[in-house]
């Protein structure tokens, strides 16, 4: 019996099948229903059994279609109770988590406009025509933020997965070299699946857009209606977009090679230039604008292949930047989101090349002003330009060069490389022979034509006084003008209101011209994953607390004061020795600014992972390894079971391991998806006041006794807990505000007295040096006399005795009653009864 | 009175701020029952009819803490506050005091209030705030002292110059 009859018989298909003709038709359909029908698991035997082996060249009018062939996989861990969770299956964490941090709404519009029933208008919490409320409202579009910035890391991903496959196959390894085996912490946390190669991403990806589709069907009127299921929801979405981030991230470097755990990798990994006024503007320059790396790749390797490297300049804005220095350390970083604008009016780059997300609406018109083509190279961002992806290179380069066309659209990366450079090299001679930068008289004229209405500031987002700097510009004081330059958030909305079309934005740029020209900083280019071996290292020290605190500085520039906010914060964490990691604009901006010495962050720290670093992680998808990080720590320190096991992690991290995300110029979507992410993961956020705008905040109330009980995982007796930490996701004031914050959020149950001693000094001092006081609730997280500040423990010891009736034994320097809590140094905290090992 | 809210794109909807000038603002402020003043990070660093806003904001506090009232100071407005006797003060982020504001039970001074006064937050932040009272606060009325309109409070002065602030400032501290 040949194997393949075998397998018939197995289906129940007799073995003159293929004897008769007639029969064909009907025997191919019964085979293919059988095929469908069969147990699974024997057709996989079967399928096994005969894969490489099966020989059907011998076989006429048969069609053999096989969707997949399952291989047996190795027991790499025992699969955990949640693999591929849906969007029920963590709704019991989500719960927990909501009736700890409440959502506290705040709406940005008291309408609804989604359907034709309305407007529909729902203030003072009033009901729409659909029966939504308010509150409910709100989590709606909570929920429609998520799946919008969950999208384009999904969007992203799968379509890095597209074009690697394409270029490279889909057996490129993950291999992220000899220090990092837990090489994808999210996809083996939430799908249970260990990839090999960025072909295992397909499943992946399946997985992801399948939940998202049922997660937007939600949002359709008359679908969900509960404020509670929304956050659900959102917060489901923004596990999924953080797993979306690590798919996207370790396909592009895999298949690029980009740095991992191989030599050069990790804290090796070269600085890079950063600021608008690294561009050599003598050279042709192409500016690269986006998220997805592989157009810019491809210049980057056509220059090498043609030894052009040193002849051109390539340099990048956004998250494109931090991957295309990882890819070619030669580029440079031109600037964060918010100085798009201005990069792209200042006239830099001889060609723009976009890809997708954080694109300028208006690129295209803003782009002609300064004569500069654009090639746009993505489906998303297409801008209404002319698909020319297969026409003669020469022809296209031609059509940019003599300004036949604004741009065209090369949807193909591998075919970008080619045409950015030629048209870089030839235009540039040409257009550094036209008037781009505004000289003196222009900005003399437009100062003076500025007659303070006031509008502009009406109109900017952080409300510049831009009037009263003109004023002064027109008597020969363009410093208060030029002073406006990092503040400005660089959306444009000024120009956009005056009433003398003042060019706003170009004559604050004009001003500041001699500081721009001298904006130099440096970055460590992006790291991507932290390595296995560093967190054995610090997994200790971070879950006792004495490394007090991971601090995840992320997301956009839509900052309330300029960037030196991004400086600030991260100096003040990483000299406290703090680990201090960065992605994205804040990754850039905190690069700007430099020290006494002329010295910037990432060349005053280092970058291990470790106490004191700072670290750039890389683009907005490199996120992704910061939930790794933090993953690892329960996986590689504690030895908890990764795989499908994600409320138990989630649990361990909001427990055990004191990390804070700081988004200070949260702008996007997809921030509000990453923040979410990390909520879900037990990570809590600080955002900046514009933050609010996102209309929702996880807030936690320590004066409610009832919200703050842990189980010791030990024996199962319920504690009251100190608010550790208090808020899931909250938004400050300022920055002096925030500073504070962000070290009260690294608060953890599991803090050992040493280890809170040192957040308790660092949170004390920081509230101190910033807010010129104590903290009003400093005593709540102080469990026995050995948690507070070693320093100032006799005038502690003494203020919780005289101002909060704390009783003290002062022979001992003991305190007798007061604490919410004892502290046990073998306290096990957990949120979930089902870890108890022993019930008492 | 008519004015635009001073972000241009802020139009919440149909329910929007009435405009008040100095006097009618301290009218309010004398006629609630239990005002809670909510002070914020611009105090630092404004000015109003040649004035440090510190100073009005001080006055102010004065004048309420006499009545037993409380004010909060959110972010670095405590700085301003720090040699300054006779007055109550709390401090809290603006997000933490407008979500405690919403149970109606709840008071700085252990009383339910009646009003909230707002001065000196960071414009959006403020805006977003008035809006959590606006919608889920039923039992507050809100009103705001900056020089810019906010929509979402109940009342509010139009957007106006630093030297016209200054007035309705002292407008205020006269009617207290």
């Amino acid at each position: 019996m040949t194997r393949f009859t075998r397998f018939l018989t197995l289906i129940n298909v007799d073995d003159d099948f293929t004897r008769s003709p007639s029969d064909v038709v009907q025997k191919s359909k019964f085979f293919m229903r059988a095929l469908r029908t069969k147990a699974q698991k024997e057709c996989d035997t079967v399928a096994k059994e005969l894969k490489g082996i099966l020989d059907i060249a011998g076989l006429e009018n048969v069609r053999i279609v096989i969707g997949k062939v399952a291989e047996e996989e190795e027991e790499w861990e025992p699969m955990g109770p949640h693999p591929k969770p849906g969007i029920t299956t963590l709704r019991n964490w989500d719960f927990k988590l909501i009736q700890r941090y409440k959502p506290f709404y705040a709406p940005f519009c008291d309408m609804c406009c989604l359907c034709t029933y309305g407007k529909c208008d729902l203030s003072g919490n009033k009901k729409g025509a659909c029966g939504i409320r308010m509150d409910a409202q709100q989590g709606r579009i909570v929920l429609l933020a998520c799946l919008v910035g969950c999208t384009a890391h999904t969007g992203h991903a799968r379509h890095l997965l597209h074009d690697m496959i394409k270029k490279f196959g889909r057996d490129v390894p993950v291999d992220l070299g000899p220090e990092i085996a837990v090489e994808a912490p999210l996809t083996r946390l939430i799908t249970g699946i260990r990839p090999k190669t960025i072909g295992d991403f397909e499943e992946v990806l399946d997985y992801i857009e399948e939940q998202i589709v049922q997660l937007s069907d939600a949002l359709h009127t008359g679908q969900e209606g509960s404020v509670l299921d929304f956050e659900s929801k959102a917060l489901h979405m923004g596990m999924l977009d953080s797993l979306a981030k690590e798919v996207a991230d370790i396909i592009q470097i895999a298949a690029y090679k980009l740095p991992s755990s191989k030599p050069g990798g990790g804290p090796d990994v070269p600085l890079v230039e950063v600021g608008l006024g690294t561009i050599d503007t003598s050279k042709p320059v192409i500016l690269v604008i986006g998220h997805n790396v592989p157009p810019a790749a491809d210049i980057a390797d056509y220059l090498m292949e043609h030894g052009l490297d040193d002849a051109v300049e390539l340099g990048g804005i956004c998250c494109t930047t931090h991957d295309t220095t990882r890819y070619y350390p030669k580029a440079k970083i031109v600037s964060a989101l918010g100085r798009q604008l201005r990069a792209i009016k200042l006239g830099i780059a001889d060609v723009i090349v976009i890809d997708e997300q954080c694109i300028r609406a208006d690129v295209i018109e803003l782009a002609q002003k300064t004569f500069t083509p654009v090639i746009a190279t993505n489906d998303k961002a297409l801008h209404g330009l002319e698909d020319r992806t297969y026409d003669e290179p020469d022809k296209v380069v031609k059509d940019l060069v003599e300004g036949k066309v604004p741009g065209v659209l090369i949807l193909d990366p591998d075919r970008v490389g080619e045409v950015a450079v030629r048209t870089a090299m030839q235009i540039a001679p040409k257009r550094r022979a036209m008037k781009i930068i505004m000289d003196d008289e222009e900005f003399q004229h437009w100062v003076r034509l500025c007659y303070q209405c006031g509008n502009c500031t009406l109109a900017c987002p952080i409300g510049l006084r831009i009037g009263g700097a003109m004023a002064k510009a027109a008597t020969g004081n363009t410093k208060p003008l030029a002073e406006l330059f990092d503040r400005c958030v660089g959306c444009g909305r000024c120009e956009q209101v005056c009433k003398y079309h003042i060019p706003i934005v170009d004559v604050i740029t004009k001003a500041a011209y001699p500081y721009v020209k001298e904006e130099r900083g440096r970055a460590r280019v992006g790291r991507g994953p932290v390595w296995d071996t560093e967190i054995r290292d610090v997994g200790a020290p971070i879950v006792l607390g004495t490394i007090p605190g991971v601090i995840a500085v992320i997301g956009c520039g839509n900052y309330p004061n300029g960037t030196r906010d991004a400086y600030l914060i991260t100096k003040e964490f990483a000299d406290r020795n703090y680990i201090v990691v960065l992605t994205g604009c804040m990754a850039i901006d905190a690069a700007l600014w430099k020290d006494e010495e002329g010295n910037g962050l990432y060349e005053t720290h280092h970058g291990r992972f470790d106490a004191g670093g700072v670290i750039n992680i890389g683009s907005c998808v490199s996120n992704a390894h910061i939930h790794g990080a933090a993953i690892k720590i329960a996986s590689i320190f504690a030895r908890r079971n990764l795989r499908g096991n994600y409320e138990e992690i989630a649990d361990y991290i909001l427990s055990r391991v004191g990390a804070c995300g700081v988004a200070w110029g949260a702008m996007s979507q997809k921030a509000a998806s990453i923040a979410t992410g990390f909520n879900r993961l037990g990570v809590p956020a600080v955002v900046g006041p514009h933050g609010t705008k996102y209309r929702r905040a996880f807030l936690g109330r320590p004066y409610v006794k009832d919200d703050w009980k842990i189980i010791d995982a030990r024996n199962g007796t319920e504690y009251h807990f100190e608010p550790a930490p208090q808020h899931l996701l909250v938004a400050c004031e300022t920055v002096e505000e925030a500073l504070p914050m962000i070290a009260k959020l690294c608060f953890r149950p599991s803090d050992t007295d040493r280890g809170r001693s040192i957040k308790l000094t660092h949170y004390i001092d920081l509230h101190e040096k910033y807010l010129g006081c104590m903290p009003p609730d400093w005593h709540l997280f102080v469990r026995t006399t050995t948690d507070l500040p070693i320093a100032k423990r006799d005038e502690l010891l003494k203020r919780l005795e005289d101002e909060r009736g704390w009783k003290i034994d002062w022979e001992r320097k003991r305190i007798l009653e007061g604490p919410m809590r004892p502290y046990d140094a073998s306290f096990d905290p957990t949120n979930l009864p089902r870890l108890v090992r022993k019930k008492e | 009175m008519i004015s635009e809210a001073y972000k241009s794109g802020n139009v919440p909807g149909p329910l929007t701020a009435v405009i008040v000038d100095g006097s009618i603002a301290g009218e309010i402020i004398k006629n609630a029952k239990n005002p809670l003043f909510v002070v914020g990070s611009m105090l630092a660093t404004e000015e109003a009819g040649g004035k440090k806003l510190s100073e009005y904001a001080i006055d102010i506090a004065k004048r309420l803490s006499a009545r037993g009232c409380v004010t909060i100071t959110t972010a670095n407005a405590i700085s301003v506050f720090k040699d300054v006797k006779d007055v109550n003060t709390k401090i809290m982020g603006v997000v933490e005091v407008v979500d405690r504001l919403q149970d109606p039970n709840w008071g700085a001074n252990g009383k339910p209030h009646d009003l909230v006064v707002f001065l000196g937050i960071h414009y959006w932040l403020g805006s977003q705030g008035l809006a959590t009272l606006k919608h889920f606060a039923p039992h507050l009325r809100t009103l705001t002292l900056c020089f810019m309109n906010h929509p979402n409070a109940d009342w509010s002065f139009p957007n106006m110059n630093k030297e016209d602030w200054g007035k309705a400032l002292e407008e205020v501290i006269q009617k207290l």
